[in-house]
């Protein structure tokens, strides 16, 4: 099934109907117009499109060192930070721009890497087993390039560097060229980028290809010795390995990697970090730390576990400590560590959690606009078109004096058919979580008032709150869509066009197929054509 | 020519030592023809975001001895170190624009990301979140292009007081609204958030004690590496497409400057930097120590164009108070004049704060002598934001902020001009224009004074020098 027929027909109503606000709800690209509709993806040809060369971002470039060479700093802090694509990822080939200041940043953390690295008896353990001579420095920058490069260096590159470090190695000493051999090649473009030689046709990716595709997708970090192993044996082009190595890359520690580049991204709750809310509000450093905790473990199991993907919007359970606890109000949690807790009522899945509750909050208010938008763009990958220039995008006060809630304060916004023509549909959404504070704290009471956590979707589906909202998005299948189109992004590291979104299509009904897990989705999308090949599509026009 | 300081600047460390004072010490990268001239005037752009509220900061009068405006009471003693420049517009930004040809371009909302992207370019963002980014290259680029010659180690400083990425904003990426410094239209220069890093990247590197052959060695080994990464990327260039040349061009440039810097540190300079800032002081004194960096740079001659963002639209000024509380709100949302009044008091707070900055920085460089003059009489330093946040509408002449304010224009921008730009510019006055010339037209006025040859354009609308300048 299309695509757009997924979208058009999807169950519950909630993102097509939204299409008839001005502009283009529906559209999962917000203004954008490329998603295919009708008979589209039968009538094109599929091509895994191109990767611009891909440089390493801030965190990759931490990652790789500390696995290269055995660095126990950050030095990833001494880099700027990266710029952010329109999805909020920071692996977007396009946007991960490279000029004067970063290579001069480049420069200066390699020349103290360097030297560290060839003073670490792991580093030596690893690289090097002999002391002198050329047959021992080639042999050095053949081991130590394979990783560095992330495939096994040429000939040119292997002389090249030989004679670099054989130079360098004033009076005779070793360690001075062997320093100088690593600064070059941290300071390489083969270290530095992930480029995939591109070619007319569209081509398969050999196996060190796509060893670092997978290990930067799902650990954000350079390969390991059984990846590269893998490689060596041109194994990766076979999709049985390929499955293997999810599975043992997720039970992986790198696969901490993921949560960091990936989850706290598509979901903002990497937004929690400098999240501070008002005074009135109990919030500190421990519980910052308990809410980033519990989304993380709580998608952790629904991976390992391989549960659906609906589970994540409805499973009764989470993972809390002693802290989170009694912000929640449950009782029986003590000490810091995160214990599995069984909700009765109240909370359930990932919307109540206060990692993302506090994240579409105001720091002296909810936003029950923000709480909608959120879930139109990051679950249902279907924004709402922004509000028309010129309108007054602001909540009214009461003119009485006596304090509004804000569910009445949205009702008053909506008196403008301007404003009501979304709104109607999108602030529903986000009243069904008024139940919780900016900070995720449960209230029965806003501004005096009793809470009123009741709706109704444009369908005419009526629903009590967060628990019973949570239900009708995971029946959405908009729903399964969005997230392997956000997964589809991260991992490509690149914008999605208008021919992938009938790759998200086949990549959906291959998960659904084998039970709709989030752990489907992700191991179906690694052994497509679009994440093991790539090439064919024309490029931009720049 | 009197120069600085008389004690050898040595370095990371910050220390120094006392030296006698010769004729040759003038900082290297001055070519000596330049060095015996006058000293060069530098160029500084500082933006604060979200717009400022005009009420209470433009003043009644234009001209001279104008009566300080409550907003600026502030500024009393730097009065006549800056002027007031009111009616400058940037037109580009704004959601429906008309091209000078008559081309009608719609890009609805987004005033943020245009506020940010187009303040010192004065272009047309490409509306897109993702790979077709398209601005111009900004007006501080333009001026270290041809400054370099003077500094190659350091053709500009770009800096912000946070790092990263600002946000998305209605259908634009993030990249436009987190970047106002851009190398060329479709690459933002990245910015620098430490004030201790751009203090040691100007700075730091240099040994006195280090004999004529290790030095020499020290540069052939740094050359081997450079050689290594050409060759390296002129292999990758031969398998890669058109989309990948763009970015490896950006690394090669990346390159080639490094070895710039590399064969030009500051061997034999003269001026005393101080120690370095701490490593991560508190917000407030992170500003303090960014001006302190820029001060630096442009008083040893490390480069004489600089860029800062004072602050991203999303901060919370929690440490100022309006209406006897503090202010807990995020600036964005406030400066939309959601809560009416309470808000206006707010942001007003923040602008107070913003130009005690601004007053902080001129002090700053005036106390600086610069030779022939101060530092402020040989820089021009540009102060301001790209929206009027003021939240009146056309109608409103007496500017008073309306109890909601949402509209962000594109005109009448908040400026201040400090400094002489050694002589092109007489400054202590409100200058007002009032046919809406393009701020673009005030950059032309800016590269020109710091003697870039051949600016008569710049940007969609500059067409020539401002008026009323001089």
């Amino acid at each position: 099934m299309s695509v757009w027929k997924r979208v058009a027909s999807c169950v519950l109503g909630l993102a097509a109907p939204l299409a008839g606000c001005e502009g283009t709800i529906g559209d999962p690209m917000g203004n954008r117009t490329d998603r295919p509709g009708g008979d589209y993806c039968a009538s094109v040809d599929l091509d895994p499109g191109r990767v611009t060369v891909h440089r390493l971002n801030r965190d990759e470039y931490d990652n790789t060192v500390r696995d290269l060479l055995f660095e126990p700093t950050h030095p990833g802090a001494a880099l700027p930070v990266d710029d952010e694509s329109g999805d909020g990822f920071l692996n977007d080939a396009d946007v991960l721009s490279i000029g004067t200041l970063l290579v001069e940043k480049y420069d200066g953390v390699a020349r103290e890497l360097a030297p560290d690295a060839v003073a670490r008896t792991e580093f030596r353990d690893a690289y090097l087993d002999c002391t002198d001579g050329r047959a021992c420095v080639e042999s050095f920058v053949r081991d130590f390039g394979l990783r560095a490069f992330r495939r096994p260096p040429t000939d040119t590159e292997v002389r090249q560097l030989a004679d670099l470090i054989e130079n360098g190695s004033t009076d005779g000493d070793l360690d001075a060229g062997l320093e100088l051999g690593i600064r070059a090649m941290l300071l390489s473009p083969s270290f530095l980028f992930r480029a995939e030689p591109h070619t007319t046709d569209v081509r398969e990716l050999d196996s060190y290809e796509v060893a670092s595709r997978l290990s930067y997708f799902l650990w954000q970090t350079m390969p390991d010795q059984e990846l590269f192993d893998l490689a060596a044996e041109g194994a990766l082009t076979e999709e049985s390995t390929v499955r293997d190595q999810v599975d043992r890359m997720i039970e992986d520690p790198r696969f901490d990697g993921f949560f960091e580049g990936f989850l706290n991204r598509w979901l903002r709750v990497y937004r929690l970090e400098d999240y501070t809310p008002a005074e009135t509000y109990a919030f500190d450093e421990e519980l910052r730390t308990a809410l980033f905790a519990e989304t993380e473990a709580f998608v952790r199991h629904i991976i390992e576990t391989d549960a659906p993907l609906t589970e994540l919007l409805t499973a009764n359970y989470s993972f809390l400590n002693e802290r989170l606890a009694d912000h929640y109000g449950v009782e029986g949690v003590s000490g810091d560590e995160l214990q599995r807790v069984t909700f009765d009522e109240q909370r359930g899945g990932l919307l109540t959690q206060g990692s993302i509750l506090a994240v579409t909050s105001h720091p002296n208010r909810t936003s029950p606009v923000q709480r909608g938008k959120w879930i139109l763009e990051q679950l249902l990958c279907a924004p709402p078109p922004d509000p028309p220039a010129d309108v007054d995008a602001l909540l009214p006060e009461n003119e009485s004096g006596e304090p509004l809630t804000v569910r009445e304060r949205l009702a008053e916004h909506r008196r403008n058919p301007e404003c009501a023509v979304c709104h109607d549909k999108m602030d529903p959404l986000g009243l069904a979580f008024e139940n919780f504070d900016p900070v995720g704290m449960w209230r029965d009471e806003e501004s005096g008032h009793e809470v009123i956590a009741t709706g109704e979707l444009p369908d005419g589906t009526l629903f009590d709150g967060a628990l019973e909202l949570a239900q009708i998005l995971a029946a959405d299948e908009a729903y399964v869509g969005c997230v392997t189109e956000k997964l589809m992004a991260y991992s490509l590291g690149r914008a999605l066009e208008t021919t992938d979104y009938c790759i998200v299509d086949r990549v959906v009904d291959r998960a659904s197929a084998r039970g709709g897990s989030f752990r489907a989705v992700m191991e179906e999308l690694v052994v497509d054509d679009v994440f093991r090949s790539v090439g064919g599509r024309e490029e931009v026009e720049r | 020519m009197k120069k600085l300081s008389r004690r050898a600047f040595l370095g990371g460390a910050g220390v120094a030592i006392s030296l006698p004072m010769l004729e040759a010490m003038v900082p290297i990268g001055r070519p000596k023809a330049v060095a015996q001239s006058d000293a060069p005037t530098r160029l500084l752009y500082v933006w604060v975001p979200n717009g400022m509220i005009r009420t209470g900061m433009k003043p009644s009068a234009t001209g001279r001895g104008y009566t300080l405006p409550r907003q600026l009471a502030s500024l009393e003693d730097v009065q006549g170190e800056f002027s007031v420049l009111s009616g400058l517009s940037n037109r580009p930004g704004q959601g429906s624009y008309t091209y000078p040809d008559g081309t009608v371009s719609s890009d609805g909302p987004g005033d943020h990301a245009r506020d940010t992207g187009t303040f010192l370019t004065c272009a047309r963002l490409k509306k897109t979140d993702g790979s077709d980014i398209r601005n111009g290259i900004s007006v501080d680029q333009v001026a270290a292009n041809y400054l370099q010659r003077f500094t190659p180690a350091i053709p500009s400083l770009v800096l912000a007081t946070r790092e990263g990425s600002y946000g998305g904003d209605s259908g634009y990426a993030p990249i436009y609204k987190s970047n106002i410094s851009w190398a060329n239209a479709t690459t933002p220069m990245a910015k620098e958030a430490s004030a201790r890093a751009a203090f040691n990247r100007l700075f730091a590197g240099f040994d006195p004690t280090e004999s004529e052959a290790q030095r020499n060695l020290r540069l052939a080994r740094n050359q081997s590496v450079l050689d290594y990464c050409m060759d390296d990327i002129a292999r990758l260039e031969g398998q890669l497409g058109a989309r990948d040349q763009v970015k490896l061009d950006g690394y090669l440039s990346g390159i080639r400057q490094l070895e710039v810097k590399l064969s030009e540190e500051p061997f034999g300079m003269v001026c005393d930097p101080g120690t370095a800032p701490p490593a991560s002081p508190s917000w407030t004194n992170l500003v303090d120590h960014m001006f302190e960096v820029i001060k630096l740079a442009f008083q040893c001659d490390r480069t004489r164009v600089a860029t800062l963002m004072l602050e991203k639209p999303g901060n919370v000024y929690d440490f100022l108070s309006a209406g006897g509380s503090s202010i807990s709100g995020v600036h964005h949302q406030m400066s939309h004049l959601e809560e009416g009044t309470n808000d206006v008091r707010r942001i007003e707070a923040i602008n107070r704060w913003q130009m005690e900055q601004f007053g902080s920085l001129v002090r700053r460089l005036r106390d600086v002598d610069d030779g022939d003059g101060s530092l402020l009489d040989n820089s021009l330093v540009l102060f301001g934001g790209g929206l009027d946040a003021t939240g009146h509408d056309g109608s409103d002449a007496s500017m008073t902020p309306r109890a909601s304010g949402p509209v962000h224009r594109h005109t009448n921008l908040p400026l201040f001009l400090a400094g002489r730009g050694r002589g092109a510019v007489t400054p202590g006055r409100h200058i007002e224009w009032t046919r809406n010339e393009p701020i673009a037209d005030l950059y032309i006025s800016m590269l020109q004074a710091a003697g870039v040859p051949d600016v008569s354009s710049f940007g969609i609308e500059g067409t020539g020098p401002l008026s009323q300048l001089a």
